[in-house]
């Protein structure tokens, strides 16, 4: 084996071995990805499932931006937003931290207004079951209202998003 | 070699396991977005829609995903909801039984929050009108008169099957032919000329004779042998007519109270299953309507008269009296609002419900005297629902009186007010009341067809079951493709979720501007909805096999008032617990349990300051341990309330009948009826009197001598009452000379 052979065989070698440890060193950055992504996806479920077991007629006051209309007196809701313990907060342009948890629901926040243009929900919509579409505040009628939990963090691998979408509906077990 | 073969195996394992991660990522969302569509599913439904969302080829689309939904018909007014959902790689099929539109007052069937009591030779069964009326499903084979079908019973507290004293009371007037078996007994008051009052005891013998019952002192109690005969005349009083022969038979769901029981003597002939409440079903508040409409004052009907007002929806400030002779008949749609109904002997009210629902709010109740009828005539099978409600909360007396005949095909919803329904009236639909009684061989049927579908009034579908329809071996699907990406390269476009319900057109009863009946027919889409003050209910055509659905009034369209209303009880009542323990999570608290909460946090305060929610909500724990037997000095207190309220009434009914111009211009016919009337004044009064004497003994004693003295005390109470009911008979009369 000449010293060419050996030099071209310690290349190959090298360079195997760094892309295999860099594909190892990936695989641990991008398993603790993954461990991120489970915590934002178990935090979204468990917050649509804390949305459910709330009373349907009450989701809206409850989780929107104002707290001057909080079903059991002002400001004793939660708010559209909530804090993930395991994740870390994305960072606006002045370095303030954007709430990890976000509650979205049609509307601006104090008024849920049928007749809005709102595509990621659906709106307009008919959602207090009139089957006509109106104007106006139905935040204290409504039965159907579309809602998306995300979940933005800053990862190890930068900063991740994750949504889920699905409905509130005024539907009740049977009662026994 | 060796080191690339581990890199690549790396490689592959990395993306196996990330597209693993992806596909559970994407199976929450597919889980999440299945039970959207059908969220979507039901919310149609509720309209009347079938439920039938999208379709596979042409998926619905919501939140990064497609879905739709599919539908089968149950037995039992069930319906199942299937939704396919597919999110990025996931598919995944939940699957859900609902009950669609479900009356929470209808449902119920026939209860009493604080009780009901069967009486003796009843007949207590149900049906389902869709199948055709009443009579048409009866089983000639059973013993009595009846489907043999299943009916509902319910209570939060126990459920009588009365057996102990048959009895059938009938209140009397003066001129009324009283019909009595051999062998049934009497009883009575008696009024007199002289003012002198009387308790009336005996028994027919050998099958008759006619007879009247003489007074004795005032205030004193005796016993009369009476012989009975066809007719009685110048007697006011209580005859105890035909006893049923048969027992009471029972086909049907008896649902007493969570710790409460079914009490029979075990005569009682019962066909179904006891399953008690395992907690107390919540009653909604009534949201009184406000027509534009009004009447000022009272109305008298004094000859037939079809509708009141000229729109739909009226309001009488004031009672509305049918008089004697007259029919009044009330078509549907129709809302009246008024103070009471008064049905005078031999008057008529009938409810025709066959082109829209009856909503009648009575706010002080109703009285429909002995010789009226009442008569259901829409054929049961179309009827569009007759709703009676009696709002607020009742005082001592009695609010409601059913003394007619006929057939009533409905609900009344008096969750206040004690409940009577007589011998001759069948009963078919539903009635909620504080307490339910139902006198001697009484029929009541329970029409399943008003608790379901959303018929007449706005109701919610109720979810009875969920699961989740396993793909394989597994939950959930695993795609090859992005559903969406798949679609797009077929050239399908997701339908906008809330526009996937298949159903587009629509025939809808509604009531104009000018407040006219109307109705539309075509594309909901283009329904003039600025030209309609209300929509009554709305059918909807099934493009599948262009079938029309039956009629629904969509959930949204009137319940606003009575939702928030509600909505605003649980709300002040967790405000209270919240206020009381700021840790507590009162947002995922259940209305039950708040009550129960609440009634802690209350107990031993003076809630009378508290809001009427949190008064009702602490009343009724409390009613939770109420019986139909309750504590002798509570009676007896009860009943001279009730004793001095009927004579304050009685004593108002003579200063109206003293100022009747028929004294002085037919004095002829009018003395002997204000002398009598003026009697009955003095006998309340003594009866008053004496149910006072009797509470004081009452209070004042314990044991076996108190609960005589309670007794006597309720005795001369109901008395009282009888005796301002024959003085309101006899000034109906004066009036009618």
């Amino acid at each position: 084996m000449s010293l060419v052979e050996v030099m071209v065989s310690l290349l190959v070698v090298t360079v195997a071995t760094y892309i295999l440890t860099y594909t190892i060193m990936a695989s641990v950055a991008h398993s603790g990805s993954k461990r991120e992504k489970n915590i934002a996806v178990e935090a979204a479920t468990n917050m649509i499932e804390r949305l459910r077991a709330c009373p349907p007629q009450d989701v809206f006051s409850l989780y929107n931006t104002v707290g001057t209309d909080d079903p059991y007196g002002a400001t004793t809701g939660p708010g559209d937003t909530f804090d993930v313990p395991g994740l870390e907060p994305q960072r606006d342009a002045r370095g303030n931290p954007i709430p990890i948890g976000q509650i979205l629901m049609p509307g601006n926040g104090a008024v849920l207004d049928e007749s809005l243009t709102d595509a990621q929900f659906g709106l307009p919509r008919d959602l207090d079951g009139s089957m006509f579409i109106e104007t106006g505040d139905c935040s204290n009628r409504y039965i159907f209202l579309p809602v998306i939990v995300r979940i933005q963090y800053r990862g190890k691998l930068g900063d991740r998003n994750v949504e889920i979408a699905t409905v509130v509906v005024d539907v009740q077990r049977t009662q026994s | 070699m060796i080191i690339a073969s581990l890199g690549a195996g790396l490689v592959q394992l990395h993306t196996a396991i990330d597209k693993r991660h992806e596909f559970a990522i994407d199976r929450r969302r597919a889980l999440y977005l299945a039970e959207a569509g059908l969220a979507e599913a039901s919310f149609a439904v509720s309209q009347g829609r079938s439920g039938v969302i999208a379709s596979a080829l042409v998926p619905a689309g919501f939140g990064r995903g497609v879905y739709w939904v599919e539908t089968d018909d149950l037995p039992g007014d069930r319906l199942a909801l299937r939704c396919t959902a597919q999110v990025g790689t996931a598919e995944f099929v939940v699957r859900t039984m609902i009950v669609p539109n479900v009356n929470p007052i209808t449902s119920l069937g026939f209860f009493g929050s604080d009780g009901v009591n069967i009486g003796w030779g009843s007949v207590v069964d149900g049906y389902h009108s869709a199948s055709g009326d009443y009579l048409s499903q009866v089983d000639a084979a059973l013993p009595v008169l009846s489907t043999g079908d299943m009916g509902l019973l319910g209570s939060d507290s126990d459920i009588v099957l009365n057996e102990t004293s048959p009895t059938d009371e009938e209140f009397l007037g003066l001129d009324t032919t009283v019909t009595a078996l051999a062998g049934a007994s009497l009883s009575g008051t008696v009024t007199s000329s002289a003012g002198a009052w009387a308790t009336l005891a005996g028994s027919t013998s050998g099958g008759s004779s006619g007879g009247t019952g003489a007074g004795a002192g005032a205030g004193t109690r005796s016993t009369f042998v009476m012989s009975a005969g066809p007719s009685l005349t110048a007697f006011t009083g209580v005859v105890e007519t035909t006893v049923p022969t048969l027992p009471t038979h029972v086909y049907g769901r008896l649902r007493p109270g969570a710790r409460s029981l079914v009490r029979s003597g075990g005569l009682s002939v019962i066909t179904g299953d006891v399953d008690p409440f395992e907690a107390p079903p919540t009653l909604p508040e009534i949201s009184l309507p406000t027509p534009t409409e009004y009447l000022t004052g009272s109305v008298d009907i004094t000859a037939d008269q079809t509708g009141i007002g000229v729109n739909v929806e009226t309001w009488v400030q004031g009672d509305i009296t049918v008089g004697d002779g007259a029919t009044f008949t009330i078509e549907g749609p129709s809302v009246i609002r008024c103070e009471t109904i008064q049905l005078l002997a031999s008057s008529a009210i009938e409810f025709d419900d066959s082109a829209g629902p009856i909503h009648i709010y009575a706010t002080e109740g109703f009285n429909f005297r002995p010789g009226s009828t009442v008569n259901s005539i829409a054929s049961e099978d179309v009827a569009r629902g007759t709703y009676i409600f009696v709002p607020g909360s009742a005082s001592e007396s009695d609010r409601i009186t059913i003394r007619s005949s006929g057939t009533f095909h409905g609900a009344l919803y008096a969750p206040d007010d004690i409940i009577r329904i007589p011998q001759n009236l069948h009963w078919i639909g539903s009635a909620v009341g504080r307490v339910l009684f139902t006198a001697p061989g009484t029929h009541i049927t329970h029409d399943r067809r008003m608790t379901v579908g959303g018929n007449g009034t706005p109701a919610l579908p109720e979810q009875a079951s969920w699961q989740v329809v396993p793909l394989g071996k597994e939950v959930a699907r695993q795609l090859p493709i992005d559903p969406v990406f798949a679609l797009a390269l077929r050239g399908v476009t997701p339908v906008p979720s809330a526009q996937a319900a298949i159903e587009t057109d629509v025939e809808i009863s509604y009531i104009d501007s000018t407040g006219q009946p109307s109705t539309y027919t075509g594309a909901l889409a283009t329904f003039p909805l600025a030209s309609a003050q209300r929509v009554v209910g709305a059918r909807w055509t099934d493009p599948r096999d262009g079938t029309v659905r039956s009629w629904a009034t969509p959930a949204g369209v009137e319940s606003t008032t009575a939702l928030i209303q509600e909505r605003k009880r649980i709300r002040a009542l967790k405000a209270i617990i919240l206020n009381n323990n700021a840790t507590v999570d009162v947002a995922t608290l259940e209305d039950n349990v708040a009550v129960v909460e609440v009634a802690a946090i209350m107990a031993g305060l003076d809630v009378s300051t508290e809001p009427v929610e949190v008064q009702r909500a602490v009343q009724r724990v409390d009613d939770a341990d109420v019986t139909l037997l309750p504590d002798p000095v509570e009676t007896a207190d009860r009943a001279t309330a009730m004793a001095d309220e009927f004579y304050a009434k009685a004593q108002v009914i003579q200063t109206a009948a003293e100022a009747l111009p028929i004294l002085g211009t037919n004095p002829v016919a009018a003395d002997p009826l204000i002398i009598a009337l003026r009697a009955a004044v003095n006998d309340c009064d003594q009866a008053a009197i004496d149910a006072r004497a009797r509470a004081t003994t009452a209070n004042a004693s314990t044991g076996a001598a108190q609960d005589t003295a309670a007794q006597e005390a309720a005795a001369f109470a109901e008395t009282a009452m009888k005796l301002c009911y024959d003085a309101d008979n006899l000034y109906a009369q004066l009036q009618a000379l």
